[in-house]
């Protein structure tokens, strides 16, 4: 029976993109490029990593990915593409979540106006025709697109998606997260994606519960802590 | 004093004492009648603020809810109370009329609190600070107060100062002060100035200074950043660096980019200057040499 690879055991060290999580006996060490952390756990501890929406570090500011498509998307409908999008792993120790790690660089932006735009997550993705090609060479998640159909063409140069909403999955036998799959809105003026309640891909994968208490550790991570200093 | 003399006055004083004692029961009655009447005001006011705080309180903002609960709450125990002390011979009319009276008094003798009062309602309805806000208030004052909003009563609000101190600043002084509201827009402009040598590669010095702010998280893609040149100052070509940053964050990102830009322009060669000055003489100038003195 093989062990999952999303099980961090005695001795690994477990890297995507800019995380890293190395476990010796006693010692859990993890960071990227906003934490470096050092926790001692029970030798016997189960650890676990578990994909989350990429909404969490450095602070939690927005639940929405602003995701630009690199080659701008021009349809009628009726097709559908995939792009990659980031992620967040969370550590879980016996099946209590303890730090927030992001294997990606974060950048935010603003969508709308100053007083009442939308701080969104940023990401840019190129678009790809199949899953293979999406799947190639990376370590990013991946969500399905589906393009609806419109008596025009339309030009989707982004979308903006409430990724904190969508189910995650993650593939049983590789580091690799999928998405519930989105339809894009053909309206400019409300670009917002909408989710199809079904996941981009099938086979091989698993759907993953986020733990409830992930709420009551991102405020304890090491990142902005703008209630106690202020413009002085 | 004969016989019948005394029987007139023991029937009297009898008859007296029967009065009274007739007076102090329906005193006694009416007393327990309007402690019960109270006890049921009390009661009453008590459940519709239970009622309130169910139904409302996790619908509503806090300092909108609170002003609500008190005028409904407390009106309920004022009407009450004035109905059920009508047996004592309390007029309920009277005693508004009276109250009436006393408040216009009342209020001409406190302009001050009924100033608050009205301002604090103003303040609800225009609303240009809620509790968490970051404000900076101008008062007309010798010291601007800077902070946190932590609470709007009907009288005055509580600013957490960024130093600790909790401030009450009276609703009036607040509704005439300029506020400066930094948490009210999604965004805010950071903008620094950056001077460079005058020996330095301007396009370098600009490039290194858009790495730096790529490199932290909240400098936001769009808006997109700027950097351009200001002047020439006395001592160094001023670069005005601008960019925009999510309101929660953007005195941390201000602080964080200052050292991000120190360290990609040192990473790029590029020279910081200190205020200097060139000293051009145009007669020559003689210069004793000492042997053995030090350079």
């Amino acid at each position: 029976m093989s062990v999952s690879p999303w099980i961090v055991s005695d001795g690994d060290v477990v890297k995507v993109g800019n995380a890293e999580v190395i476990r010796r006996g006693k010692e859990l060490l993890v960071k990227d490029l906003y934490t470096d952390r050092k926790f001692k756990i029970d030798r016997e501890a189960s650890i676990e990593l578990v994909p989350v929406p990429p909404v969490n570090t450095p602070s939690k500011l927005t639940n929405v990915l602003y995701l630009r498509f690199k080659s701008p998307i021009v349809s009628t409908g009726g097709c559908e593409y995939w792009v990659r999008v980031p992620y967040e792993l969370v550590v879980m120790v016996d099946e209590s979540p303890i730090v927030v790690i992001n294997p990606f660089k974060t950048k935010f932006t603003l969508h709308g106006s100053i007083i009442d735009g939308l701080i969104c997550r940023y990401y840019e993705s190129e678009v790809y025709d199949n899953l293979s090609e999406a799947e190639e060479g990376t370590f990013e998640g991946l969500i399905k697109v589906v393009v609806p159909g419109s008596e025009v063409a339309i030009t989707y140069e982004y979308t903006i998606i409430d990724i904190e909403s969508l189910d995650v999955f993650r593939e049983l036998r590789k580091l690799r997260v999928y998405y519930e799959a989105v339809t894009l809105s053909p309206n400019p003026y409300k670009p917002f994606a909408r989710a199809l309640n079904e996941p981009s891909k099938r086979r091989g994968v698993e759907k993953v519960s986020i733990p409830w208490s992930l709420n009551l550790i991102v405020t304890s991570l090491r990142g902005v802590e703008y209630g106690y200093y202020g413009p002085s | 004093m004969g016989t019948t003399g005394l029987a007139n006055v023991v029937n009297a004083t009898m008859q007296q004492v029967f009065a009274s004692a007739s007076n102090f029961w329906d005193m006694l009655i009416k007393f327990l009648g309007v402690t019960l009447s109270v006890a049921v005001v009390v009661l009453v006011a008590l459940a519709i603020r239970t009622l309130l705080r169910r139904s409302l309180k996790i619908r509503m903002e806090p300092y909108i809810y609170n002003v609500i609960e008190k005028v409904i709450v407390y009106g309920v125990l004022f009407l009450g109370l004035a109905a059920a002390l009508a047996p004592l011979g309390i007029n309920l009319t009277g005693l508004l009329v009276a109250g009436g009276i006393v408040g216009i008094v009342v209020g001409f003798a406190s302009q001050t609190v009924l100033s608050n009062f009205l301002s604090g309602v103003f303040l609800y309805i225009e609303r240009p600070i809620k509790i968490g806000d970051s404000v900076q208030v101008d008062a007309g004052t010798s010291e601007i107060i800077r902070g946190q909003v932590i609470d709007i009563d009907i009288i005055s609000t509580k600013i957490r100062s960024w130093d600790g101190y909790v401030v009450r600043v009276p609703n009036d002084k607040l509704f005439k002060s300029v506020v400066m509201n930094y948490s009210k827009a999604s965004a805010i402009r950071v903008v620094i100035d950056v001077g460079i040598s005058y020996k330095s590669d301007i396009p370098k010095a600009k490039e290194a200074i858009m790495k730096a702010l790529d490199r932290n998280p909240y400098v936001l893609v769009n808006p997109v950043p700027e950097v351009y040149v200001k002047e020439f100052g006395d001592s160094a070509i001023v670069l005005t660096v601008r960019f925009w940053a999510p309101s929660k964050v953007w005195y941390e990102t201000r602080k964080l980019c200052l050292e991000l830009i120190r360290e990609e322009l040192k990473k790029a060669g590029v020279e910081i200057p200190f205020p200097q000055l060139d000293l051009h003489v145009k007669e020559g100038v003689l210069v004793e040499l000492r042997q053995g003195a030090k350079a």
